[in-house]
């Protein structure tokens, strides 16, 4: 979370303050501070930089607006994310592009890791092409998947964000995790042939 | 076992947020904070400020008004239609009405309080047995009984009041030739 943090918690609680007041000034640094950060967020998880930037938009008037339920207790960084997070998983909702609930039972029996993990010395993950792989797999493993790795969630809060289990938010990283392993290997296999 | 996959995108967090947030974004965040302050600072009359809304009120009132003073109107008139039917009533009326008020007045003159407020205890008791009996003749079409006890209320408050006039100046009497003696 440190990029998420880029001042110091003084500075921020004065910032805050001041929001509360509804100081515009205050309200556009704070802004500032967190929109670019905050913008990639959504972006990663909407695929859609038009859908990014109106989810953008109300996160933040959701966050300025419910200022006063911020208690100081956690980084204001995180509590802003999960609103973030929070308003694109509910636009995912409504687009009914989330339906990790009817995998769920496909999904319970399968274990954690094994075998995604048996040819891992084979494979060599590269972030771009994570990405973009990622971008390919079904919606539901795509978004466990991306709060795991890129949005720095554990399962708990997984489960607690999508309201699912914390059993199906593993199976679902676990089965994202090996169709990635299966794409980058089919990659490196079709452009061994063209070489 | 060690996510490797997990451990590269921890390593290369600093490079995953490459975009950046558009110049324009913070125009509409700001106009709808703006609106949503109006909207606290404001909660009635935003929906006055609707000039659909504000003729539909006007109408309204106007309707209930009219229908609230035909109503009354129309009262008037069948009350005045059904106590016509009674000139005997109307007569007493007109007949006592004025004497009883005139004796109320003597009374109050004479100036014994106690008595007077005792005696218009029982004035007002008459005058709610005379209103159940208007209630009564309106339930019952022409019921001439009641309409005779109606004059006799009337005539019994008259009497009341003059009894107890008749009284007090009798006794006002004794007390003069008293002090003469």
């Amino acid at each position: 979370m440190s990029a998420l943090e880029p001042i110091t918690a003084d500075i921020h609680r004065y910032l805050i303050e001041r929001c509360l007041e509804n100081d515009r000034k205050a309200q556009f640094q704070i802004y500032k501070l967190y929109a670019d950060a905050m913008y990639n967020v959504c972006c990663r998880m909407l695929k859609n930089e038009a859908d990014a930037q109106d989810v953008l938009q109300e996160a933040f008037v959701d966050a300025f607006t419910k200022l006063h339920t911020f208690r100081f207790d956690a980084p204001f960084g995180s509590w802003l994310k999960r609103i973030v997070i929070n308003r694109c998983v509910n636009a995912l909702k409504k687009r009914k592009l989330l339906t990790i609930h009817v995998e769920e039972k496909k999904l319970a029996h399968l274990p954690d890791d094994e075998p995604a993990d048996m040819h891992e010395d084979e494979i060599e993950w590269e972030i771009s092409k994570v990405r973009r792989c990622m971008d390919k797999l079904p919606e539901g493993a795509r978004i466990v998947c991306n709060l795991y790795l890129f949005e720095g969630y554990d399962h708990a809060e997984i489960a607690e964000i999508l309201n699912i289990t914390e059993a199906t938010s593993k199976a679902q990283y676990s089965k994202a995790r090996k169709r990635l392993r299966e794409m980058l290997m089919q990659e490196k296999t079709t452009l061994w042939k063209i070489n | 076992m060690e996510d490797k996959l997990k451990k590269m995108v921890q390593l290369h967090q600093q490079e995953i947020d490459t975009l950046q947030a558009p110049e324009f974004l913070w125009e509409r965040i700001a106009a709808d904070l703006d609106k949503q302050q109006n909207k606290a600072a404001t909660p009635i009359r935003r929906l006055w400020t609707k000039p659909m809304l504000r003729a539909a009120a006007v109408a309204l009132l106007m309707i209930v008004a009219t229908l609230l003073i035909r109503q009354q109107w129309e009262n008037t008139a069948s009350q005045q239609a059904f106590w016509s039917r009674y000139p005997e009533l109307q007569e007493a009326e007109a007949r006592f009405r004025p004497m009883i008020i005139a004796k109320v007045r003597r009374l109050e003159q004479i100036g014994d309080k106690a008595l007077t407020d005792a005696l218009l205890q029982d004035l007002a008791l008459l005058e709610q047995d005379y209103e159940t009996l208007a209630k009564d003749l309106r339930d019952n079409a022409d019921n001439r009984q009641i309409v005779k006890a109606m004059v006799e209320n009337y005539r019994s408050r008259l009497q009341l009041l003059e009894r107890i006039l008749q009284e007090i100046e009798k006794k006002q009497n004794h007390e003069k030739a008293d002090v003469q003696l």
